[in-house]
């Protein structure tokens, strides 16, 4: 914990250096605090991180022609201790800790990988496996995001086929991503649930591949100094705003509707349930009319009506 | 035989015998008697052989000894009776009735004398003494056939056939097989127009003289009373083979030719007997009738104008003559010879009516009643006049004075030609008058008499027909034109008349019948529409439209037939499965908002969107429609009115008016509570409305119409699922499984397995078992199976296979 602390002084100390490098931005209102908080994407390390940060609050403040400052967050205590101290206007925030944040904050994008805003997630090991069957009672690592991390692999990602907590004999619990790669390919752990293309570039095997996780968002922390700029900032957002640099979110884009809905679904069921469907209702079979029972007839005797003035007016004739 | 010899054989019985030679010697009286009887017996020996002059003479030396006798003894009375009946020999009468008046008493008392006496009396003329005397001499013997002879030929001549042939007849038994009396008392018979015994007297005397031809004339005469002319004919025709001069005869053959007209061989004839009788007017005239007969009105007119040159008091030949130039049109000739007739014959009523037609053809209808008038003063009975009056009077608008008249010359002659001409055609025209008018009683008595007097007046029988059918009474106007047809079987427009009352009164096979005698008939469009309407009983509906339509262009107001017709064939059509045809074409009808098949047409039309199961829409507008007219009838429609809000509830169901259906509906189980399809249908409805409210989670709504519908359908397990649906939304999961899982074990609804699938899977954590149940959700081809496919699919994918 200690150790994770003194990465995270680092980290601000070092944004701080390179922000008062920075010259001044055409807007010379207060600048803007951007925290990004994304424990699923996978950096090699802090650093990595909060160069990401940076390139993020960059190529926005650039958009936005607003003056932004990024900092990197692995915690979400430590974000949410920013957010309830007013020093955050902005966030990068991880999709499944949205459902928390409440009326906090409004979202306004979607971070783009270069698989989408919704790449797959999978079940991934060290080694091949056809299905989690098999891994049933193994170690699972997962990255604590949210309060409700559990319900939402159980009900999300594996569709509330299982409560993990009780299919997986253990849970080890990682800060990052990198963390957990890390006790993958040392063996600590069995499985993990990550995005999907991380595999790829860890070298660890695919077992199920799920569902897509949401990419995070890009929120306006309400009542906030960001809140007036809110339309600039989604304006930014029109024709996509890509971030330089090779980072797991490629481009900004405006928010998708409907994807935190569904997390947020999973997250208010208890582990291994997710929403009851509907019943499938029996309709009945379209009525039909018994035709049969009005049996038309032809009437075939049309009586002609009498003639009427039709009288006929002899002729006399000669002898 | 003729009188003389009998008087001759009549003195042989007077003869003396030889006894009286022998007793005593002959006197001179009685010599000279001797002598007398001697030379009478020569003189009949003579007369016997032939030798006229010879018996002449014998008997004149006989009457010259029997003078001499009777001078020497007046007393004599044989002498006297052998001297008389010599004379009567030498028929000198006058010498025989000098001698007996010298000697009265001696004749008063011999009865013989007296006969011989009456002989001599007619034949000197004095017919009526002689008769007398012969008919006491007959008292005393009716053997006397000389007597009987005589009388005969005396009655004959005084028209007194009785007695001729009372004495003919008596003459004939003492004389039998004697033709000449035969042939007079033929004549008596003929005269007394006893024909048959008159040809057999005839007839016997032409056995007996084969001959004789004024019999055969006579007997070809009786042939032509009897108006057997072709034995006239034959017998007229061998006299003429014996002598061709005979004028009567040969009038006679042409009389009997024009009786049969023959009219060529009549001419012929009667040409010969005015060329053997140049004089004979009659000749000439019926030459004249008879030219006229054989359409050469040229060459008759000049025999009938030489009949009225020869006969200037005879008017007929000028009758003729004007009838001829009538005929031929020229008025003011015909006029002239019908007023010169008339000169000739003033009264004649028959030359004063000819006179008045002439006059009523030149149109001059004053005249010609003036005419009229006087052959009525000259004539009251003449019926030929009351009937020209009658015409005249009606030419000129006296409509009921002319038909009384017509009706008084019927009533003087039944048979008259005219009055069976005009009377029944001027009832008609009045008839027809009255009728539109709109005195259908007086019309239909004007009528009645028409057809009364002919029976095949077309027009009356028509008209009468007519009248009876707007009335209605169809079978008196089928009897009137059966009546009619039975005088003239070939008439076509009483054929269609009697096919257009069969099919009035429904009988199309005898329609069909007479319609075929009724080619040719006048009215073509009638005979159309009764065409139409036939083709139509027999579902010839194409043929039977196009017989309506000609019936309609020939001007014939076809009623609303034809929109029947088409009704009849937008049923067939339906019944033959070709709905969209006639529905199409009960599109193409033209009728009326208002007029009374339009809801019909509108009925048919909906049945026909209902049958083929789109045209929802138009099926809801018309069965709105269809509402306001509950009491239409016919084509079968009357079950379907009555359930028009049945219908209407189904088609807005089909059209997804849900609400509006259940209104409809709800009207009709109004009535027909107990009616199964309306129940099943609102059971639809509502199981619908409740799962539009179930999708939307209105499950108290929902829940409240499934109760609805399990009202209806109390048994009706899919609504027990659906409520149970309903169940599940509101979270009380086990009490809908359990009614899932009862559902599954009784098979009836497809969904319960895969709701108790997803209540397994989702609520009891039963994963693999929802597995199982998917499964056979799929297997038996349920319709929410891609619920299932990737539920298990799911499965698969994150546990493996």
């Amino acid at each position: 914990m200690v150790n994770s602390s003194w990465r995270v002084v680092c980290c601000v100390l070092t944004v701080f250096c390179l922000l008062g490098l920075k010259p001044a931005l055409a807007d010379d209102g207060p600048v803007l605090e951007l925290g990004v908080y994304t424990p699923r994407l996978y950096f090699k390390d802090n650093l990595q991180r909060t160069r990401f940060a940076r390139e993020v609050s960059e190529s926005l403040s650039k958009a936005t022609q607003l003056p932004i400052r990024g900092r990197a967050f692995t915690q979400l205590r430590d974000l949410r201790a920013f957010m309830n101290a007013g020093r955050l206007d902005l966030g990068l925030l991880d999709a499944g800790v949205l459902s928390n944040m409440g009326s906090q904050v409004a979202v306004v994008g979607t971070g783009a990988s270069s698989h989408g805003v919704e790449p797959g997630f999978a079940v991934l090991a060290k080694d091949d496996h056809a299905g989690i069957r098999s891994l049933k009672g193994s170690r699972l690592a997962l990255v604590k995001v949210g309060p409700r991390e559990l319900s939402l692999i159980s009900n999300f990602s594996l569709e509330g086929e299982v409560a993990v907590e009780k299919y997986f004999g253990n849970i080890r619990w990682g800060s990052d991503m990198a963390e957990v790669v890390r006790w993958l390919k040392s063996g600590a752990v069995d499985c993990t649930l990550a995005y999907a293309h991380i595999a790829q570039r860890s070298g660890l095997s695919v077992v199920v591949p799920l569902r897509g996780m949401p990419m995070p968002r890009l929120v306006v922390v309400r009542d906030s100094a960001a809140a007036p700029h809110r339309g600039r900032i989604e304006s930014a957002l029109d024709n996509g705003l890509a971030i330089p640099g090779n980072w797991p979110i490629r481009r900004l884009l405006h928010q998708q509707k409907g994807a935190i809905g569904a997390l947020r679904n999973a997250e208010a069921q208890p582990s291994g349930r997710r929403t009851v469907r509907r019943a499938v209702w029996s309709p009945a079979p379209t009525e039909s009319l018994d035709l049969k029972r009005y049996r038309l007839k032809t009437e075939n005797d049309h009586r002609i009506k009498p003639l009427g003035d039709r009288w006929r007016v002899p002729v006399f004739s000669e002898l | 035989m003729t009188a003389r010899t009998l008087v001759i054989v009549g003195c042989l019985f007077l003869l003396p015998t030889d006894g009286w030679a022998d007793r005593v010697k002959p006197s001179q009286t009685q010599q000279l008697y001797s002598d007398a009887m001697e030379l009478i017996a020569e003189g009949q020996q003579e007369k016997a052989s032939g030798n006229d002059k010879q018996s002449r003479r014998a008997f004149k030396k006989a009457h010259k000894k029997l003078s001499r006798l009777l001078a020497l003894s007046p007393r004599y009375t044989k002498a006297l009776t052998a001297d008389v009946e010599v004379l009567l020999y030498l028929g000198r009468s006058a010498d025989a009735l000098k001698l007996l008046n010298k000697s009265p008493k001696t004749v008063a008392k011999n009865w013989k004398l007296k006969h011989l006496l009456g002989i001599h009396l007619f034949r000197a003329g004095k017919k009526k003494r002689g008769v007398r005397l012969l008919e006491q001499a007959l008292r005393r013997d009716s053997g006397l056939f000389d007597a009987h002879y005589i009388l005969v030929g005396y009655y004959y001549k005084e028209n007194k056939c009785g007695k001729a042939i009372k004495h003919g007849t008596a003459y004939l038994k003492l004389r039998p097989k004697d033709p000449n009396i035969m042939g007079v008392i033929g004549n008596c018979h003929l005269k007394r127009k006893d024909l048959t015994a008159a040809t057999k007297a005839f007839e016997r005397v032409l056995a007996w003289d084969p001959k004789n031809l004024p019999v055969r004339v006579n007997l070809g005469n009786i042939f032509f009373q009897k108006r057997q002319y072709n034995e006239a004919i034959a017998i007229y025709n061998q006299v003429l083979k014996s002598r061709t001069d005979l004028s009567p005869v040969h009038y006679n053959l042409a009389a009997s030719y024009y009786a049969l007209e023959r009219w060529t061989k009549a001419e012929q004839h009667f040409g010969e007997s005015s060329r053997l009788e140049p004089k004979r007017a009659s000749s000439h005239y019926f030459r004249g009738l008879s030219l006229v007969e054989l359409d050469r009105p040229k060459q008759a007119v000049g025999h009938l104008q030489k009949a009225a040159s020869l006969d200037r008091t005879d008017p007929w030949p000028l009758v003729a003559l004007a009838e001829i130039a009538q005929h031929r049109k020229r008025l003011q000739e015909a006029a002239d010879y019908a007023e010169s007739a008339l000169k000739r014959a003033p009264r004649n009523e028959r030359i004063l009516v000819l006179n008045g037609m002439i006059a009523r053809k030149r149109k001059l209808y004053a005249k010609a009643l003036q005419w009229y008038d006087r052959a009525l003063a000259s004539s009251p009975r003449n019926s030929m006049a009351y009937a020209e009056r009658g015409f005249v009077r009606f030419q000129l608008g006296h409509t009921d004075e002319g038909i009384a008249d017509l009706e008084t010359a019927r009533t003087f002659d039944r048979r008259e030609r005219r009055v069976q001409l005009w009377l029944p055609v001027a009832l008609t025209k009045r008839s027809v008058v009255r009728l539109r008018r709109g005195e259908n009683a007086l019309a239909k008595q004007d009528l009645l008499r028409a057809v009364d007097i002919r029976p095949t007046l077309n027009e009356a029988v028509w008209n009468l027909a007519l009248l009876y059918d707007a009335g209605e009474a169809i079978g008196d106007a089928q009897s009137v034109v059966r009546r009619a047809i039975q005088k003239r079987p070939a008439q076509p427009d009483l054929a269609l008349l009697s096919a257009y009352l069969h099919v009035r009164g429904g009988q199309y096979d005898l329609a069909l019948q007479a319609l075929k005698r009724a080619a040719g008939a006048s009215d073509t469009g009638l005979r159309w529409l009764v065409q139409g309407a036939v083709h139509s009983h027999f579902g010839e509906y194409d043929a039977a439209i196009n017989a309506l339509q000609q019936a309609a262009s020939h001007g014939l107001n076809t009623g609303d037939t034809l929109s029947r017709v088409r009704l009849d064939r937008a049923v067939s059509l339906m019944e033959k499965k070709r709905v969209q045809a006639a529905l199409t074409d009960l599109r193409s009808m033209e009728l009326d908002s208002r007029a009374s098949l339009e809801p019909v047409r509108m009925a048919l039309m909906a049945v026909a969107h209902l049958r083929l199961g789109h045209g929802y829409n138009e099926a809801n507008r018309l069965l709105e429609r269809l509402r306001r007219h509950p009491n239409a009838s016919g084509w079968g429609v009357s079950e379907l009115l009555a359930d028009v809000d049945l219908l209407l509830g189904y088609v807005r169901y089909r059209l997804g008016e849900e609400k509006a259906a259940l209104k409809a509906i709800d009207r009709h189980l109004a009535t027909s509570r107990k009616d199964a399809q309306s129940r099943r249908i609102v059971v639809a409805i509502l199981d619908g409305l409740a799962e539009r409210d179930h999708a939307a989670r209105r499950f108290g709504k929902a829940a409240k119409k499934a109760r609805r519908a399990l009202r209806y359908a109390p048994r009706n397990a899919r609504i027990q699922h659906n409520e149970a649906c309903i169940q599940y939304g509101r979270g009380e999961y086990k009490k809908a499984a359990k009614v899932f899982r009862l559902l599954m074990a009784k098979k009836n609804v497809p969904e319960a397995p895969l709701n108790l699938a997803l209540y397994l899977d989702d609520v009891a954590g039963k994963g693999g078992d929802a597995a199982l149940l998917y499964r056979e959700y799929i297997e038996s081809g349920g319709t929410a199976r891609e619920i299932a496919r990737r539920r298990i699919e799911r499965k698969e994918r994150i546990f493996g296979q």
